[in-house]
């Protein structure tokens, strides 16, 4: 998950990876990333992102991609997703 | 039982649920190790028409520590796939399946094998190997002998492995212990007595999925050495065994393509020592204990210090253990065997000790030869190849458990304790103690590897 960026979250995201809201649990060895721009992202052949989005007030997302995990902290973001899995809603 | 349905998330995930771990020399090539792991509890022989198989979307491991850390050293994981011949037929066969490529059976698996060192490096020993079929009965697995044998796999390095269906080698009066811990040859004693019976075999009848991988004993030492001397610190291996799935699992509903599983292998099933989950940690720390590694035993050592099962048998049977039940220290003694191994000095010629870090571990001494006459009861019937020096697949190991609970191996570190009366005699099935000597058991049980004998088909069992 090194070469994650805020980019390729989103880019992910948009193209359809799944955000779960709930029902994962973190576990103590967790990095966090500092996300910066970098090249377009692409997903392999067969690979989705899953964004588990622990808290809106800290904006803590768990990442989860191939066999890894990571904790990206982005109130924004989870607040924006929030929103959109509010507006699916009603 | 061992381990099987022991804690509430697992005993509703039974493809990953780790029901027993066996580790010893093996009697037949005594160069090797065999290291087993079973899955699967309670298997209904006829259980069709989705026979049992292992899981596609589960990690199965077998762990070695070989320098007392609780950690692995060597790893050997087995990942599954499931191929399907015929997607237009319910039937997982569709004739008599007489080999492993017959084209009458629908619904086959396969399995890759990779060994991963301390550091993280991974070899693939093996992939694309099949595993047999679930015995059936005699119209579709007529030569089911053939077909296991087929299944046995050479991989480098003078190694082998199986992946399949077994008969299950545990045996346990399943019933009555969980009855309030009855013991049925001696309930007449019990708080609530009943006339004495036999005990009953309540596994003699079902089938489980076997892992069993055999490898050199230099394949698990930390200096790749065959060691000789069983005082030699580098003689001691710990083996657990686990299942991980991966975090996150979403179902893709109707579109079966649409399921995404993602992030880190998380481990969901643990099997160390036999019982140590089921009858030590309590209910509620079960699932917890289940997802961690040995080397975080410590916290629960405390439950082995003062086990629960050692205040409950004065309890349960008035006036016969009186001793057991005036004994408030420590049990050293099950902290040694279960946790740590036991040092050099407490038993003649013997020690698994792996150091102070407390791990629940089967704990084998490489340098103690197999057994030309094995006792089920292993190291409390005088064979020190047995239980708890590592475990063979006919260990006593509820007979084992019950009398060292009861007291009997208390004076082995407190010699001012004298074991009630009954505390070497308490079993839950009356055995003799040489496997040869209990005709009951022998066909559960062959003489090569993978070592538990041909599962119970379907078409046979039940009989009647």
């Amino acid at each position: 998950m090194s070469e994650l960026t805020r980019r390729r979250f989103l880019t992910a995201t948009s193209v359809g990876a799944a955000a779960v809201a709930s029902g994962l649990a973190a576990t103590s060895n967790l990095v966090e990333e500092t996300l910066q721009a970098a090249q377009p992202p692409r997903l392999a052949e067969g690979e989705e992102l899953v964004a588990h989005v622990r808290s809106l007030t800290t904006g803590e997302i768990t990442l989860l991609l191939g066999t890894t995990q990571v904790v990206y902290r982005d109130r924004e973001l989870a607040q924006r997703l929030a929103q959109a899995a509010a507006r699916a809603g009603r | 039982m061992s381990s099987h349905r022991e804690a509430p998330a697992i005993s509703k995930d039974p493809v990953a649920d780790n029901t027993d771990t066996y580790a010893f020399v093996s009697p037949d090539r005594a160069d090797t190790v065999t290291l087993i792991a079973n899955f699967i509890p309670l298997e209904a022989p006829a259980g069709g028409p989705n026979f049992f198989e292992f899981g596609d979307d589960v990690l199965y491991a077998l762990y070695v520590d070989n320098d007392g850390d609780g950690g692995p050293d060597v790893t050997y994981q087995l990942r599954f796939r499931t191929d399907v011949r015929n997607p237009d037929t319910f039937l997982y066969n569709t004739g008599p399946i007489t080999s492993l490529d017959s084209p009458s059976w629908n619904r086959r698996q396969f399995y890759s094998v990779t060994r991963v060192d301390g550091a993280g490096n991974e070899t693939i020993l093996g992939s694309d190997l099949a595993s047999p079929p679930c015995n059936i009965g005699p119209r579709s697995t007529p030569n089911y002998s053939a077909l296991a044998a087929a299944a046995v796999h050479d991989l480098p390095g003078g190694r082998r492995v199986f992946a399949g269906q077994r008969r299950e080698g545990f045996y346990v009066d399943l019933g009555s212990i969980f009855d309030l811990g009855a013991l049925r040859p001696f309930q007449e004693l019990h708080l609530i007595p009943m006339a004495p019976t036999p005990g009953v075999d309540a596994t003699k009848d079902v089938n489980v999925h076997t892992i069993a991988i055999q490898v050199p004993k230099s394949d698990l030492t930390r200096d790749g050495s065959t060691l000789t001397d069983p005082a030699d610190p580098r003689a001691v291996v710990g083996i657990w065994a686990a299942a991980l799935r991966r975090k996150a699992h979403i179902l893709g509903g109707a579109d079966q393509a649409g399921d995404v599983e993602s992030g880190p292998w998380t481990q969901v099933s643990r099997l160390g020592n036999p019982l140590f989950n089921e009858v030590i940690v309590p209910m509620a720390r079960k699932d917890q204990w289940n997802a961690l590694p040995p080397s975080q035993d410590g916290q629960f050592a405390q439950y082995v210090a003062q086990p629960e099962l050692a205040r409950l048998l004065p309890v349960l049977y008035p006036g016969v253990f009186p001793h057991l039940a005036a004994y408030t220290k420590d049990r050293a003694d099950l902290l040694a065997i279960l946790l740590t191994g036991i040092p050099s000095g407490v038993i003649p010629g013997f020690q698994n000790f792996t150091g102070t870090t407390q791990a629940d571990m089967l704990r084998l001494n490489l340098a103690i030869p197999p057994s030309a006459s094995p006792n089920i009861n292993g190291i409390l019937g005088g064979d020190l190849a047995g239980f708890p020096n590592g475990r063979r697949v006919f260990d006593d190991t509820v007979t084992i458990e019950i009398r060292a609970v009861a007291g009997v191996t208390i004076p082995l570190v407190d010699k001012t304790y004298t074991p009630d009366a009954a505390a070497g005699g308490v079993t839950d099935i009356v055995h003799n103690g040489t496997l040869a000597s209990n005709p009951d058991l022998a066909d559960r049980y062959q003489s090569g590897f993978p070592y538990l004998g041909l599962p119970k088909d379907g078409f046979h069992t039940p009989s009647s």
